[in-house]
């Protein structure tokens, strides 16, 4: 089964526009989740971004991805409450406990944990939709003269999800095998194996692009030479059929729609910021701003999710 | 009296001298004094010369250096994998060692055992040419060496298709065809069939033969099913503890595994060996005229 992460080729905005601009719009999007601890303005990046990752027809990336930020975010809720024992009100004193001390749970700290928790959950999802909107292959041919490693490092990280979701169905397919007297295989043993796994993937994987001729100087201004061993003749450029082009994505009438939209949006963030928006302070006593700013910025980042949309014919 | 002009002679598809190769993780298991009587070695003291259109098919049990060998002959040993080196590597006159995989992609193309683990791109267009991209081949020429290699390996339906809709047998043409559309004068398959059923592997070896014969391109190929491709080779090179231990035509092959090591006999040849039947065949096509001729 394919993995809901992994890219998969359609006609709609956000797949056909370069990857620059869907970059820089989900970019934008992951930004303000940094930017910004207002669980309204991070909420609005989640709604934002799996509103694009629905129109542009990833549905499936952006619930698994979902699931994916809630089993993160739920951890970072439990440790941070455990952790820490600032705030005004305590919902249980757990008493003293080795490492930890003297564990007071506060409604603060949670409340502070569940900000974090959201961060992770946008970006996850924003992660998600990038990882199944935008072509890997695209982003090696932008990239690749401009930043070899990083365009390397992208193309690995593409290959690497659907290759280790099917190398996880396997190991699953495998354990089952095994039949029911023995011992199940558990998740941390099949993420061990998987990180192993996936380390030797990729390293197949940079191997066949270095013998594909990666680590070639990138072709912007190279004229092809040597293309031909004697006995196939000449080659394709000496044979008549034009000469050496610039490589990289074309760019795509919907480029502009993105580069807008996360430009607005970072702009945005940044003078809503500066006007004094994200209010929220966790301690003490959590406090939740809502003002205007922070309102309005947040409906803004909502319906930049509306980029990827497309007037059906 | 002016001399007269020699023909130019094309250089070996591969030449090979005196190599021998310890990988890092294997020079670490052994102390200085075992490093020094070559212990650990992948490959030790190889000599091998390959001409320009040869098929050669490299045997052995696992684990005695053929896959190492054929790292050497791309340049991924000792670049990609590190470790220590001694002798030399020529592919089509580059120095594989001074130079390295990105240097040879020219004139080395190579197939991995795992066909999932050497793709790289999306779809199958995008994988047959990204090799002509990395060498900024412009888009009409890539186009026109993708339907060349796509037809000479039966797979234009694939092309527009996701590479992870394939099938083991598909992912391995088209792994082939990326490693054919920059022409090299080197093809080295690794084991190409241990993932195909018996019919594509069979389809598999008579399509390389094809494009060895049509194309001119020199193959190595390893395999451990002998009798699948030895009526297609032209030399079998047996290897045996990283050292090369037979080096000649399918049928002395034959008769040497008889006598040095039984692993490496066919089937048919151990049936007519123990009926007594001599010569032994390399193929079934062989099998069948020697028993009509008796």
């Amino acid at each position: 089964m394919r993995s809901a992460f992994a890219y998969t080729p359609r006609r709609g905005p956000l797949q056909v526009a370069s990857p620059g601009a869907a970059v820089a719009y989900l970019g934008a999007l992951v930004a303000v989740a940094f930017l910004y601890s207002s669980p309204l303005v991070l909420a609005a990046v989640g709604v934002a971004g799996g509103l694009a990752g629905y129109l542009a027809g990833a549905g499936r990336a952006v619930r698994a991805a979902l699931w994916l930020g809630l089993a993160i975010a739920l951890p970072i809720v439990v440790v941070n409450a455990l952790v820490v024992d600032r705030g005004a009100t305590v919902l249980a004193r757990l008493g003293e406990w080795p490492l930890f001390g003297q564990v007071n749970v506060t409604a603060e700290a949670i409340a502070d944990g569940v900000v974090f928790g959201l961060r992770a959950v946008v970006v996850m999802i924003a992660f998600a939709v990038y990882s199944a909107c935008v072509d890997p292959d695209r982003v090696l041919r932008a990239l690749r003269p401009v930043a070899g490693r990083s365009a390397l490092t992208a193309t690995l990280v593409s290959r690497l999800v659907p290759v280790t979701a099917a190398d996880a169905g396997r190991l699953r397919d495998a354990g089952r095998l095994r039949g029911p007297a023995a011992a199940p295989l558990g998740r941390a043993a099949l993420l061990r194996r998987l990180l192993a796994g996936s380390l030797d993937r990729a390293v197949d994987a940079a191997a066949t692009l270095e013998l594909r001729g990666y680590s070639l100087e990138p072709p912007r201004h190279r004229f092809v030479e040597g293309f031909s061993p004697s006995s196939w003749g000449k080659s394709f450029t000496e044979r008549g059929t034009g000469g050496p082009r610039r490589l990289g994505g074309t760019a795509s009438r919907f480029d502009g729609r993105f580069y807008m939209a996360g430009a607005i949006v970072l702009v945005a963030a940044i003078v809503a910021k500066s006007l004094g928006a994200d209010g929220f302070d966790a301690y003490p006593t959590v406090e939740l701003g809502t003002e205007p700013a922070t309102l309005a910025l947040s409906a803004l980042i909502v319906l930049s999710g509306l980029a990827p949309w497309r007037r059906h014919a | 009296m002016p001399e007269l002009a020699s023909p130019p002679r094309a250089a070996p598809a591969l030449a090979i001298e005196g190599l021998s190769y310890a990988y890092p993780e294997a020079r670490n298991r052994h102390s200085p004094h075992q490093r020094e009587v070559n212990v650990g070695c992948a490959l030790r003291d190889v000599s091998l010369m390959l001409a320009p259109g040869e098929f050669a098919l490299l045997a052995g049990r696992s684990a005695c250096g053929k896959t190492t060998l054929l790292r050497a002959a791309c340049g991924l040993v000792p670049h990609f994998h590190g470790g220590e080196i001694e002798g030399s590597v020529h592919v089509a006159g580059i120095d594989a060692i001074a130079g390295g995989p990105g240097d040879l992609a020219a004139a080395v193309g190579y197939v991995a055992q795992d066909p999932e683990a050497q793709v790289v791109s999306t779809t199958v267009a995008a994988e047959i040419q990204l090799p002509l991209e990395m060498r900024g081949e412009p888009p009409t020429a890539r186009a026109r060496a993708v339907e060349e290699v796509a037809l000479a390996l039966a797979i234009p339906h694939l092309l527009d298709r996701t590479v992870d809709t394939l099938s083991g047998g598909e992912l391995q043409r088209v792994a082939l065809a990326a490693a054919l559309v920059t022409r090299p004068q080197l093809v080295l398959l690794d084991e190409p069939t241990s993932q195909l059923d018996p019919v594509a592997g069979d389809e598999l070896i008579w399509l390389l033969r094809r494009l060895n014969e049509e194309w001119g391109v020199t193959i190595l190929l390893t395999e451990h099913r002998l009798e699948r491709c030895l009526a297609a080779a032209d030399r079998v090179i047996a290897m045996d503890s990283g050292s090369i231990s037979f080096d000649g035509p399918p049928k002395d092959f034959l008769s040497w595994a008889q006598q040095a090591d039984v692993a490496l006999e066919t089937p048919a040849a151990r049936l007519f060996s123990l009926a007594g039947i001599e010569p032994l065949p390399v193929g079934v096509r062989d099998a069948r005229t020697i028993l009509r001729e008796r």
